[in-house]
């Protein structure tokens, strides 16, 4: 298992996320309740990939794309 | 393990599953530029204009457009003059007013900002707050549309512009497909389109974001370090439906993806074409007696509005 953290943005909230060994930004965005349509996750300011593998104990930046405006 | 942009060997930042691609922040740019290219060659009529105007709130989606516009304009060789308009939504239109101007101004554009609370008498936080007492009945996000489309065509007659642009995105295009068709609105559904040619005294309007996605053009701006407003309107929370089929169609994207842009090709290019002229009957326009627009009654739907309005505010 792994440790993560994930701060949400809208919410300016972080909190922590255990996850399987190797588990991807997917499996986190999944985890938080979202789909990849619905968030950006970013590390040290840029975008990943959703088949990026999350690090222990980094910190990942989720941000909801929707803005209804 | 990093994952690489399928065009060189650069780190991919964003994964577009339905071109099933993984893209460096450079070719992700060019791919988001090329497609907006692509759409606005399909609008004939922006071949032969001379003045467009850009409706620019502030946020990613607007931001987005006024910068791909600014880039075509030049190759294409019209003037581009951005519209802004201060809602009165508190900090939410104060931030997002800010951030218009600051893109302007990074390039050169001509604006005109519209104060709706100086200019009309009353903002959309008098509206969320007096609604009731004015007698209006439509929501609010539906009276801001009344207003904003009211305000666009203005500017757009008075300036002599050809064509107002707008930064309705993919997921604008599909949620309009998802809703018209759940409520069998087939007349609205057979409206919703890329280009619709103006019209006595309604000035054309083209979407040129009608296939780049919401998460498209947030990643356009972050990569691009494009100033923008990230706030959400606070009178958005309101449209529960709307956030409904969003979510709705976020998910069958994620299994089925491409699906999005699939619906928005197939209904804006194959289905609406066909089914426009057997269910939607063109209405008459006359001027409205009252301020000259075009309306289908003898008074335009703004002018009740700011008449009801003026009421209210008055006796308050």
């Amino acid at each position: 298992m792994i440790k993560v953290k994930a701060k949400l943005l809208r919410e300016n909230k972080v909190t922590e996320v255990i996850l399987g060994e190797n588990a991807k930004v997917r499996d986190l965005i999944h985890k938080l309740g979202f789909t990849v349509e619905d968030v950006i996750v970013l590390k040290n300011e840029i975008p990943l990939v959703e088949d990026e593998v999350l690090e222990e104990n980094a910190e990942y930046v989720i941000m909801p794309v929707a803005s209804g405006g | 393990m990093t994952i690489k942009c399928a065009m060189c060997e650069r780190r991919a930042v964003v994964k577009l599953r339905y071109a099933r691609l993984s893209l460096c922040p450079e070719h992700f740019i060019e791919f988001i530029e090329k497609r907006f290219k692509k759409t606005i060659h399909k609008v004939k009529a922006l071949r032969e204009v001379n003045k467009v105007v850009v409706a620019v709130s502030g946020g990613k989606d607007s931001v987005t457009l006024l910068h791909l516009m600014h880039k075509v304009s030049k190759e294409l060789g019209f003037k581009i003059i951005g519209l802004t308009i201060d809602l009165g939504i508190g900090e939410y239109s104060i931030k997002s007013v800010n951030k218009a101007i600051k893109n302007y101004e990074m390039l050169g554009t001509s604006y005109e900002i519209v104060d709706l609370k100086k200019e009309y008498g009353f903002s959309i936080d008098d509206i969320a707050r007096y609604r009731k007492r004015a007698g209006i009945r439509k929501p609010i996000c539906s009276v801001c549309g009344t207003i904003k489309r009211y305000i666009m065509n203005k500017l757009a007659l008075d300036i002599g512009a050809d064509a107002i642009v707008t930064g309705h995105n993919l997921d604008d295009i599909v949620y309009y497909i998802f809703s018209t068709l759940y409520t069998g609105r087939i007349k609205d559904l057979a409206k919703i389109s890329i280009y619709t040619p103006s019209k006595y005294k309604l000035v054309a309007k083209v979407k040129p974001l009608a296939y780049i996605s919401e998460k498209e053009t947030l990643l356009y701006v972050l990569l691009r370090r494009l100033p923008f407003n990230y706030g959400v309107c606070p009178y958005a929370k309101l449209r529960t439906f709307h956030e409904q089929i969003r979510k709705t169609s976020n998910m069958l994207e994620e299994k089925i993806p491409g699906l999005k842009i699939t619906y928005a090709k197939m209904f804006l290019e194959k289905i609406n074409p066909i089914i426009y002229s057997h269910y939607v009957r063109e209405e008459k326009l006359k001027e409205c007696k009252v301020c000259g627009m075009p309306t289908t009654s003898e008074i335009c739907g703004f002018c009740k509005l700011r008449s009801a309005m003026g009421k209210v505010l008055k006796n308050d």
